[in-house]
């Protein structure tokens, strides 16, 4: 019995924006029916008397940094790395609205 | 070759009291490097002129008779950043990524006088247990060239093992600097979450990862964990107090103490030899006066299962920023080049340049006129097939209509685990199992069954679920393949784990012994 | 139609979603400076940036000025919240996620009071959350988009109201009366033209009577309060047409389009973007002081209706001045100081009435020529507040005096003030260096008031005679003849003694 079906994989692969192969398709739902069917024996453990672990440190706030401003990179190192820049600005393809 | 043969702590007191220079251990080392890596391929870029030059720098301020501290070289697994250092987490995404700042731990080491040698070679983004899926090559187990080294820090862990590298710092989520150290013999320590800052560890699963050391014996262990752990303004998850001086740990007296043994960690999974020496280390123990029974985490019977839901669900979210726009890898660009003649394995490239010879090959395809297609193929050929896997389970998971079903359902499971262990600690100082329940597996049996994979972390996942200190130090061989003990504590109780290695290390000799195959001579 | 509830049997139901940017020094989770008006890409970091290991620390100011507003909203302010991760893939959001709070937020349960007309309406507020803002992208032709992160991680909070507004009037009223709030406790700049405040209403309508709600209808790219107005008024039109064709009102988002008047379809609301919330495991749960709260709760300002009063109460005003006075904080504030330094005048006399006068003539001044010439120049109230401000409280503090004291008139200090206000210097300087005192010594104006008077004896007949319209001929006379530097008042009564008025 099929946990997540082919469709539902596609509709991940959308949301990640990833997208595979027809073969490639196959083999992620049928590796991911089976871990997921593996990860369904936490249905076993009762879970009913606790909370979700919000965070592994216990007692820890957030701390709070104070509103001083540090200076930079220079946007010379900053745009160094990227893949495609124009006049100061990143450049991707035209984003449509 | 003696000199490469002294461990880290030998080498900082040689160095001291001008016995040996800086710049002689850089050399020595690079030899070694030379000489083993292309076997071992545990770098993907070795800095000699960083190192050398920093040696340099610091021998001439120790001639002038000032102290600097440190001198000693060591290795980065390579998703920790270093400022305009390659720094690919094993991905050919990343390919030529050269960070804009360095992470706080590899800021405090160099700043203690340590010598950044060179980054070494993962699995993907720290996805996997074995080092098979890194981008660029895998690595090779020095104890047997056949098998894997472990994952995902198995650059790190191979390059102590094979003395490339005095010590190293590996990360771990699931697993991986212990179970790597395990199969290759050597020491290594997942700390308690927030112990050291995360500020500069490219993230997989944001509640797990740790940064940590890994060293060829207990004493170095103390040190590199002093000169790295404590608070950082940078990680809002860094816990706030000073840490001790962990080498005052290092005393042998463990009588007294309590261990348990969490049969739930003990069971069939666990190969007979991996058995037998656990329970051969236990009875050392014993020997020293720590009193020793079973115990029982039912919850950890499903820390796998956890684990495989929170860890792929916070990564398919950290892994989003991968889109193409600021950095690394865009379709269409040729920057991930096809593997080329003479580019496999291992980087010992002379100059600083080198991520990793060769990428898996990849067809340039022109560049994505639209958005949406420039995200999904510069993704597709950047990523591997594991942190796919893991990239499509995570956001399942956290998706309309399964994230109470199974995210929130894990992280609930997650906090019976953690009050198991409180109760346990409640009765135990610390608790042992074996680190892995198997040794060193062959380079290719696993990489093609994800279940199989995931099972080598069985033992390590429930103290990253819980978010303690878990150390592993080696207790024997089965066929000649390393085996380790797994020690854990509650949080912050590195000083107790480091005094029980510490006192078993002293009472055995697994930890002078060496790869044979790689020609160091025993001591 | 605007003001309107019921349009043809329908009842238009509004909340509104608004996003304000704090005026922090730095961003919400990285310490780079917010200030306006940078070149693209140079108030960047690892951070702001989502370079793989960065990580987020969260700003206190941001924190403080939120609870700030919450409170000034009477919101309950919970003493933990926790922070969420909003998954979704755009140019502008550099980790491919937003840090924003999702179902633990810093405040809920709040709400104001806001004048429609001659009525108070009460409009609650659901939530008020921190989070932070995305980079701005820039359209450069058919092929590319370009991208600024100069704006990413900038501290926003967003404040979502009930569905409580029943027309486009009372909509705008409550973004007036919100941003009224917000200006006063000094927490943001909230200049729609600006982008510091930004309003996203959802609109539905359902029959008079109806409990259960129409499909909300949201609107985009509103860049003032009469816009949204305007645009909530065309979409009761054009859902009411709908609803009266028997068709369904579908459930999307709409964007206002200014040229045409009108909202245009933009897309289908929570389509195929599934935003996967989940808990930030980057930062631990927000834990807020009781005591840190108090101290915070005493330290807002007044706010503008107790203001309001407070100038009526203190200063003797007349509600109507109080009103304009009191329509942005800094205009108060200017106000205020400079009565302050009348009252400390050096000219030495302090009588008790004179304040009163003293803040009347200080308000006439602010709401008339003051307020023309800040027009004039496109100047915005909250630059009067600032250093380089060519008129600061102590030029009009000085001009006041200088008209109270006689020296010169009235009408002179309008020339005054438009001297100092363009050249920067103090009234005082400005009448010495151009000669203007009045002449208000009545012995040097008995030579000349008796000749303007002995020599039109006509008009002084009619003065006698009730004509008013005559003192202004005579005064007038008497201006001419000292080349307009007569303190007219001064004049006004030597001439009705001479005449025996």
């Amino acid at each position: 019995m099929a946990i997540i079906t082919r469709q539902e994989v596609e509709h991940v692969a959308l949301l990640a924006r990833l997208a595979f192969e027809p073969d490639e398709i196959e083999r992620f739902t049928s590796q991911l029916n089976d871990i997921l069917g593996h990860v369904a024996r936490l249905d076993d453990l009762d879970t009913s008397q606790v909370a979700p672990t919000a965070s592994v440190v216990a007692g820890l706030s957030t701390p709070l940094r104070e509103d001083e401003p540090w200076v930079g990179p220079l946007r010379e190192e900053v745009l160094a790395g990227a893949p495609a820049s124009e006049r100061g600005f990143y450049r991707v393809p035209r984003v449509l609205e | 070759m003696k000199l490469i043969e002294s461990t880290a702590s030998q080498l900082v007191t040689l160095i001291r009291e001008g016995e040996v220079k800086r710049s002689e251990v850089v050399e020595a080392y690079l030899e070694r490097i030379a000489a083993v890596d292309e076997s071992v391929g545990s770098f993907l870029t070795v800095t000699a002129d960083r190192a050398r030059r920093s040696a340099r720098l610091a021998d001439t301020v120790a001639e002038g008779g000032a102290t600097p501290a440190g001198g000693v070289p060591f290795a980065l697994k390579d998703n920790i950043c270093v400022k305009d250092v390659p720094t690919t987490c094993g991905s050919r995404y990343l390919t030529g990524y050269r960070p804009p700042y360095s992470a706080t731990a590899a800021t405090r080491l160099e700043d203690a006088g340590f010598l950044l040698l060179g980054k070494t070679n993962c699995d993907e983004f720290a996805m996997g247990s074995s080092t098979e899926n890194s981008g660029f090559h895998p690595t090779a187990n020095p104890w047997d060239l056949r098998r894997v080294p472990g994952g995902s820090s198995g650059g790190s862990a191979a390059a102590v093992a094979a003395f490339a590298v005095p010590f190293a710092l590996g990360s771990d989520t699931g697993g991986s600097i212990r179970q790597p150290a395990s199969f290759c013999g050597v020491v290594g320590l997942k700390p308690t979450y927030g112990l050291v800052s995360r500020y500069g560890l490219v993230a997989f699963a944001s509640s797990l990862d740790q940064i940590g050391p890994i060293t060829r014996d207990v004493t170095d262990l103390a040190m590199v964990l002093g000169a790295i752990a404590g608070p950082d303004p940078l990680d809002s998850t860094s816990s706030r107090g000073k840490p001790p001086d962990y080498t005052q740990a290092l005393v042998p007296d463990v009588d007294g103490l309590r261990a348990g043994i969490p049969r739930e960690l003990f069971g069939e999974g666990i190969e007979p030899e991996v058995r037998q020496r656990v329970e051969e280390a236990a009875a050392v123990l014993g020997e020293l006066g720590v009193e020793i029974e079973e115990c029982s985490l039912p919850s950890a019977a499903y820390a796998l299962d956890m684990y495989y839901v929170i860890a792929p669900a916070e990564a398919s979210s950290n892994l989003a920023r991968y889109d193409g726009v600021r950095y690394g890898h865009r379709a269409g660009l040729g920057r991930v080049t096809p593997a080329g003649e003479g580019d496999e394995g291992g980087a010992i490239a002379g100059a600083e340049d080198g991520a990793a010879g060769g990428a898996k090959g990849v067809p340039a395809a022109a560049p994505p006129g639209d958005l949406l297609s420039l995200y999904v193929a510069t993704r597709r050929e950047g990523f591997g097939p594991e942190v796919k896997r893991r990239i499509m389970l995570g956001t399942y998971v956290l998706s309309a209509g399964y994230y109470d079903a199974y995210y929130i359902k894990a992280q609930k499971a997650r906090t019976l685990l953690r009050q198991d262990f409180e109760r346990a600690f409640g009765r135990y100082d610390i608790l042992i199992s074996p680190t892995s329940p198997t040794p060193a597996f062959p380079i290719g049996e696993r990489v093609n069954d994800p279940l199989a994979m995931y099972l080598a972390d069985l033992c390590t996942i429930p103290a990253s679920l819980a978010g303690i200190p878990a150390l592993s130090v080696p207790c024997g061989f089965s066929q000649g393949l390393p085996v380790g003990l797994q020690i854990m504590g509650r949080a912050f109780s590195e000083e107790t784990l480091l005094r029980v290695a510490f006192a078993y290390e002293q009472r055995t000799d697994h930890h002078t012994k060496r790869p044979p195959l790689l020609g160091v001579k025993r001591r | 139609m605007n003001g309107e509830t019921v349009s043809r049997g329908y009842e238009a139901v509004i909340a509104l979603e608004v996003h304000v940017e704090l005026s922090t020094r730095t961003k919400a989770f990285c310490s780079c400076p917010t200030a306006f008006g940078a070149e693209p890409n140079t108030q960047v970091c690892p951070i702001c940036l989502g370079h793989p290991g960065a990580l987020p620390s969260l700003n206190r100011k941001a924190v403080e000025f939120a609870v700030k507003a919450a409170l000034a909203l009477d919101c309950q302010v919970h003493p933990e919240s926790a922070f969420a991760r909003k998954n979704y893939f755009y140019p502008d959001l550099p980790k491919g996620y937003q840090i924003t709070q999702y179902d633990r937020p810093l405040a809920t349960g709040g709400r104001l009071d806001v004048e429609v007309g001659a009525e108070t309406r009460r409009v609650r507020v659901r939530r008020l959350h921190l989070e932070e803002d995305t980079g701005k992208l820039l359209h450069a032709g058919d092929l590319y988009s370009l991208v600024d992160f100069n704006r990413s991680g900038v501290p926003l909070i967003e404040i979502v109201s009930e569905p409580d507004c029943r027309t486009p009037a009372e909509a705008a009223a409550y973004l007036e009366t919100l941003r009224s709030v917000l200006e006063y406790l000094g927490v943001s700049d909230v200049r729609m033209e600006e982008g510091s405040m930004r309003c996203e209403p959802n609109i539905s309508l359902r029959p008079v009577g109806v409990e259960t709600l129409g499909t909300p209808v949201e609107l985009k790219n509103l860049n003032s309060f009469r816009a949204v107005e305007r645009a909530l008024a065309y979409e009761i039109e054009r859902q009411t047409a709908l609803l009266d064709a028997g068709r369904r009102v579908d459930k999307e988002t709409r964007r206002w389009d200014e040229a045409s008047a009108s909202t245009k379809f933009m897309r289908r609301k929570e389509g195929a973007d599934d935003y996967r919330y989940f808990p930030e495991p980057d930062l631990p749960p927000l834990a807020l002081e009781a005591g840190w709260l108090e101290c915070v709760r005493r330290c807002i300002p007044e706010l503008r209706p107790a203001r309001r009063d407070r100038l009526v109460r203190d200063y003797g005003l007349p509600p109507y001045d109080a009103g304009v006075l009191t329509a942005s904080r800094h205009l108060a504030d200017y106000f205020e100081e400079t009565v302050k330094l009348l009252g400390g005048d050096t000219s030495g006399t302090e009588a008790p009435g004179r304040t009163a006068a003293g803040a009347k003539a200080v308000s006439n001044w602010l709401m008339g020529d003051v307020s023309r010439l800040l027009n004039e120049a496109g100047l915005e109230p909250a630059l009067m507040r600032t250093r380089t401000f060519t008129l600061p409280p102590s030029s009009l503090a000085e001009l006041v005096a200088l008209v109270q004291e006689g020296t010169i008139s009235g009408k002179m200090a309008k020339d005054v003030l438009e001297e100092s206000f363009s050249g920067g210097q103090s009234p005082r300087a400005v009448v010495a260096e151009k000669g203007l005192s009045q002449i208000s010594d009545s012995g040097a104006l008995e030579t000349i008031v008796a000749q303007v008077v002995e020599g039109n004896p006509s008009v002084v007949a009619d003065l006698l005679a009730g004509k008013e319209k005559a003192m202004g001929f005579l005064v007038g006379q008497v201006m001419k003849a000292t080349g307009g530097k007569a303190n007219p008042r001064l004049v006004n009564e030597m001439i009705r003694a001479k005449a025996g008025v």
